[in-house]
């Protein structure tokens, strides 16, 4: 699975509507994701793919395309 | 950089977040282990438990803390880790907020010297402000 389908699919899981969603989406204003949310999604990416998600960057991530570029990026496990 | 206090012009700023404990706990309990690990410190860790399992109530406002702590330093242009916050229970039960590794680094350059904390707990949700002064 790529990046941007791996975020997409764990987003489904989570019950975040990802109807009209595109790479500028932001993810606190637009999509009302908030900080639990933000660790939860950090971690369901790491059980959907063989990737580290690092606080650090799950904490720059503003957009949705950044979340993408981030799982892109990260460490395989 | 933060706000100025009016009167002694030293940096100032507040942070406040709730947490809803029910929905915290949900999400901790689909990861037990890595949530665990990436939101606390092993200091907090040791001692979320009590006598009947995991103190929730505990966990939601530790949690709410650290957020309330990531919100003083946001005009700084940085945020700290959450495991670079670390809230335990002082000798009375007070809580008692530390700064670690790069989040200490991050207060100095702020201007911040002191920070004061306080939690309130509801059967469903925490509450924290954080005073950075």
């Amino acid at each position: 699975m790529d990046a941007e389908g791996a975020v997409r699919t764990v987003f489904k899981e989570l019950e975040i509507d990802t109807d009209g969603v595109h790479g500028a989406t932001r993810l606190r204003e637009d999509l009302q994701v908030d900080s639990t949310e933000l660790v939860e999604i950090a971690l369901a990416l790491e059980r959907a793919a063989p990737v580290v998600i690092g606080t650090d960057e799950i904490l720059a991530v503003r957009t949705f395309a950044e979340l993408v570029t981030v799982v892109d990026n990260a460490p395989r496990r | 950089m933060p706000r100025a206090d009016a009167v002694t012009g030293a940096p100032l700023a507040v942070g406040v977040d709730i947490v809803d404990t029910e929905r915290l706990r949900a999400m901790i309990e689909r990861y037990p282990e890595s949530a665990l690990d990436r939101l606390f410190t092993a200091r907090e860790r040791e001692t979320l438990h009590g006598a009947r399992g995991v103190r929730w109530d505990s966990v939601a406002g530790r949690f709410a803390a650290k957020e309330a702590v990531r919100k003083v330093f946001g005009p700084c242009g940085a945020v700290p880790r959450w495991n670079d916050i670390e809230v335990v229970a002082g000798r009375h039960g007070e809580p008692v907020l530390t700064l670690l590794g790069d989040a200490s680094a991050l207060a100095r350059r702020c201007g911040f010297r002191r920070m004061l904390l306080s939690i309130a707990h509801e059967k469903r949700s925490a509450v924290a402000v954080v005073f950075a002064l």
